[in-house]
């Protein structure tokens, strides 16, 4: 199995507690398969943002307890690519911190029902605005509520097996699309930077010759009035 | 209805489909729409922007915190524009609602909200957003009824597209990798001349100050 640098999905899915229900009276074996099918799906998101200098970004969620949450983040653009990124609990408790990060990823499983809180902070500037880009994928909470099915046939499995590498691959390849962007950036401003700064550093040159000639000619001239 | 939770579950289960293709729908509408929410102060904009390839189906759902009307009033609205700055939506003074679009060109594509409310009440609104893109945004149920698929029909089908997906996207980037590689060449020969750019400004000023200089002094006759 490769190993995929961007957040794995976890597919799980939600019952509503009628439907599990219906789920239950029913002795159908092709529903009980049907649970078990069920038990894969992505609920991912993802956003891209600005924080501006000095100031905290947070996003919020509601996730029930037993989820288990996984998220990561990348700053694209803006001075040293470097942000703080603090993720607590509706306790007002800290599950992840860093400081200073170009790009981090954390998994937890929810500890309690409420609303989880993600910042992302950009203290550490006072003039560039970062752009964050940050992916959240939620689960399923209670995993030992779906039935194990025996009936899943090869071919069915076959398929799902594809579908989760398939999915996979899609988020490597936004994960590469936003590392590209900003190695794009980068290369962009070394390229400008080579052209400016070889013409101030031609044009220093120019500036320092003359003020050495006019300079010379100066004491010169007021030594001969001496 | 709460937007966040199981609605394509819901609705679908009414259909007389139900039995027969149960196992696989529940599969592909499972879907419990994550959504994100943020707090928007008085005054202020916020953006969210996504990179997104072009013909790609982008479907977002946004959920605004209700404000019982007499306290400070405050309207929000909302704006999607594309890499180009051509304004795809726009609403004023949302409160729920969709959007959904197909990109044309490849691009950031932002979608802004603009809180219209006093800056000096300093008070903020939690707006919920959900911005889905490509396969997951495609509502299948559609084609499944159209097409009367079975379950691993439609699981298959999903994979095509999907693939398909895949596949332009790696096109695209290629392309851009072709395009950064150009660009890095072209650093990488301009550091060269204006090193020796550089170099012929540096002996040409030393030659002029070194002339200059002898003739002024040739010229003044201490020499």
């Amino acid at each position: 199995s490769f190993e995929s640098p961007a957040p794995r999905s976890h597919l799980h899915c939600t019952l509503p507690k009628y439907l599990l229900h219906s789920l239950k009276k029913s002795t159908t074996s092709m529903l009980y398969r049907s649970v078990c099918i069920a038990l894969l799906l992505a609920s991912a998101s993802a956003l891209t943002f600005n924080v501006d200098p000095s100031k905290e970004e947070c996003l919020y969620d509601e996730i029930q307890s037993g989820t288990k949450v996984s998220g990561s983040f990348q700053v694209s653009t803006g001075g040293f690519l470097d942000i703080d990124c603090k993720v607590s609990g509706p306790d007002e408790r800290s599950i992840y911190a860093v400081k200073k990060e170009t790009e981090g990823r954390f998994t937890f499983i929810a500890h309690e029902s409420g609303v989880y809180k993600f910042c992302f902070s950009n203290v550490m500037s006072t003039v560039t605005p970062k752009t964050v880009s940050f992916s959240l994928v939620v689960g399923e909470p209670n995993k030992s509520q779906v039935a194990k099915s025996e009936h899943v046939t090869p071919l069915e499995k076959s398929v799902l097996a594809l579908s989760e590498g398939l999915a996979q691959i899609q988020a490597e390849q936004e994960y590469m699309r936003m590392r590209e962007r900003a190695h794009r950036n980068t290369s962009e401003s070394t390229n400008t930077r080579v052209l400016v700064w070889s013409l101030l550093e031609a044009g220093a040159l120019v500036a320092m010759c003359a003020v050495q000639i006019f300079y010379l000619r100066r004491f010169f001239e007021t030594k001969s009035r001496v | 209805e709460r937007m966040c939770g199981n609605k394509a579950m819901a609705r679908f289960l009414s259909s007389s489909m139900l039995s027969r293709s149960l196992p696989l729908l529940l599969f592909l509408f499972c879907e419990r729409a994550d959504c994100i929410s943020f707090d928007l102060a008085s005054g202020k904009v916020k953006c969210f922007s996504e990179d997104m390839a072009d013909n790609t189906l982008v479907v977002g759902d946004y959920e605004l915190e209700n404000i019982p009307d007499g306290q400070n009033r405050m309207p929000v609205d909302i704006q999607v524009t594309d890499p180009m700055e051509k304004v795809l939506y726009n609403k004023a003074d949302a409160s729920d609602g969709k959007f959904a679009f197909t990109t044309s060109i490849q691009g950031d594509y932002i979608v802004c909200f603009h809180n219209k409310g006093i800056p000096e009440f300093n008070t903020q609104r939690r707006i919920k957003l959900d911005m889905k893109h490509g396969i997951d945004a495609q509502d299948y149920s559609k084609v499944i009824k159209a097409e009367h698929l079975s379950d691993v029909q439609a699981q298959l089908r999903l994979l095509e597209d999907r693939t398909e997906q895949i596949r332009h996207e790696m096109a695209a980037q290629k392309q851009r990798e072709m395009e950064m590689r150009d660009l890095t060449e072209n650093t990488c020969s301009r550091v060269v001349w204006f090193a020796v750019f550089t170099m012929v400004v540096l002996a040409g000023t030393g030659w002029v100050e070194t002339t200059w200089l002898f003739n002024y002094f040739k010229v003044n006759k201490y020499i």
